[in-house]
């Protein structure tokens, strides 16, 4: 069966095409053209058809094709034309929104108890206002649990109002402030403003920040030393984290080498965190410096487990 | 022959009730005051702004005309009782840009979204479809529970709503909620008892 066979016959008569095999290129859309000669003259002879149900994808001679290409071209321009047309009258283009509309030409008096008479005029709307387009305020909600960046549990925090709706309320990390919602958390939150050292958001995200750090602690490999808290906190500003001495802690033993050793530093008194460290060599002679190698990188290292 | 005041076109709402004078005896006069109530209440203004104060001043003539406030036309399609479209529905109109042009027809579609609620006396995640305006209403209202079973009728103006205001109401009459866990249960039975109805009324 010649693919010839499969086209309708208004069309065969006159349409001349160049038919492949069946294992035909992956297009699944074609066109078929009725009479070339008829081309120049108008561009409404081109025909889309699902290979499927008509015939198989053609490859077209190189003349052909290139009146092929200026046909469909014309013919899409003219497509094109007319969707547009059809869209500005028929105004398909819809606005989806809570939109405030108003009449332009307002309805005329009529007696109480009785209904107003509408003409075609006071259907003609122009809009006011949409309401979607504004911004939405902010909701203050209660929070149930610990979210970083946000609060800690038993706060009223005023959050964008799709974070609450999107993330926080379905979650459960955030409820409504109701009494009864506060009544519930009341003990919490008496204990978050007696605790003077309690842990904000920021504290808790420093901390989690800090246990993910590995310092570089440079020391002198031309005198002798033992590490202290100055060393450290020196190592610290270097990293660009600042600490007071009182809240570094060193490790029990002397360290006198270069080595990896573990810090710990007290945030707000309330929580130690374990840094870790590699202490090596610095000389006068800057040829002499070497950096130890495979360094972990600086931050967001896996956190030590305590 | 519908023996209720019938809605006007420009205060049509998703739903309306009728029944004929034959069957009027067999409902129950609680049931028909809701009915009539539902019928005769004003909607809420949700696409115009109504117009404040009995009269105003002509701003061409500058006399005094009086304020009789026409609503617009709010299309409420079938779909609208399927979802909680918190009283926003379609404007069929016509838009005319300049004196000169024709005026062309219009339609100003609702924003529709399909969210996840969730309903603590029914202990369910529901996925509905909603528009932003009730999203503000449920936060407005504290909850979905309490949107639903706070908001007027007339002003929830979808079927969906009302089955699920009849299962909440239902569940709390009938203590069904949280059948395990007793301090909850009584938790939702007090949050939510200042809304519950005789079982009567159900019937």
């Amino acid at each position: 069966m010649t693919p010839h066979a499969q086209i309708p016959a208004a069309f065969s008569s006159r349409t001349r095409l160049f038919c492949q095999s069946k294992n035909a290129p992956f297009c699944t859309w074609r066109l078929i053209i009725n009479g070339f000669n008829n081309l120049r003259r108008s561009s409404s002879n081109c025909y889309f058809y699902h290979y499927k149900r008509r015939f198989y994808p053609v490859q077209l001679k190189p003349q052909t094709m290139q009146s092929a290409l200026i046909a469909s071209r014309r013919a899409s321009a003219s497509l094109l034309e007319a969707a547009s047309a059809c869209v500005s009258c028929l105004h398909l283009t819809q606005t989806r929104n809570t939109v405030i509309v108003e009449r332009k030409y307002p309805v005329n008096l009529h007696n109480k108890g009785s209904h107003p008479r509408l003409k075609a005029k006071n259907y003609i709307y122009k809009v006011v206002d949409y309401k979607n387009s504004r911004p939405v305020p902010n909701i203050d909600c209660l929070l149930t649990d610990y979210v970083e960046g946000i609060g800690v549990a038993g706060e009223i925090v005023n959050v964008k109002r799709r974070l609450f709706r999107n993330r926080l309320y379905p979650a459960g990390l955030a409820v409504y402030p109701t009494e009864e919602a506060l009544e519930d958390m009341a003990e919490i939150r008496e204990a978050m403003k007696a605790e003077d050292n309690r842990l904000s958001q920021y504290a808790k995200m420093t901390v989690r920040q800090l246990a993910g750090l590995h310092m570089r602690i440079p020391m002198s490999g031309d005198n002798l030393w033992v590490l202290n808290k100055t060393h450290i906190r020196v190592a610290l500003r270097k990293m660009g984290v600042e600490v007071k001495e009182d809240c570094i802690t060193l490790p029990t033993e002397p360290v006198t080498e270069p080595q990896e050793v573990e810090i710990g530093l007290s945030i707000n008194n309330a929580v130690d965190v374990k840094v870790r460290g590699t202490i090596y060599h610095i000389f006068k002679d800057r040829s002499r410096n070497v950096l130890p190698e495979n360094l972990p990188k600086v931050w967001k290292n896996p956190p030590v487990d305590n | 022959m519908s023996h209720l005041p019938r809605f006007s076109k420009l205060k049509s709402a998703a739903y309306s009730y009728v029944w004929s004078r034959d069957v009027e005896h067999l409902l129950p006069q609680h049931y028909k005051d809701r009915c009539i109530k539902f019928m005769t209440r004003e909607p809420p203004a949700v696409h115009w702004q109504p117009i404040s104060g009995r009269w105003k001043i002509d701003p061409k003539s500058g006399q005094r005309i009086p304020v009789q406030n026409v609503p617009i036309r709010v299309i409420y399609p079938e779909e609208s009782n399927k979802g909680l479209w918190g009283g926003e529905g379609i404007i069929q109109g016509l838009l005319k840009k300049k004196p000169q042009t024709r005026r062309l027809p219009k339609l100003w579609m609702p924003y529709l979204q399909k969210r996840a609620l969730y309903s603590e006396i029914l202990d369910k995640w529901f996925a509905i479809t909603v528009t932003l305006r009730t999203l503000d209403q449920i936060d407005e209202a504290n909850g979905f529970d309490h949107y639903i079973l706070k908001t007027d009728e007339r002003d929830l103006n979808s079927k969906l709503a009302m089955d699920m205001k009849r299962e909440m109401l239902l569940t709390l009459v009938r203590g069904t909620m949280y059948s395990d866990d007793t301090d909850k249960k009584q938790k939702i039975h007090n949050r939510y008892k200042e809304y519950m109805i005789p079982v009567s009324m159900f019937r």
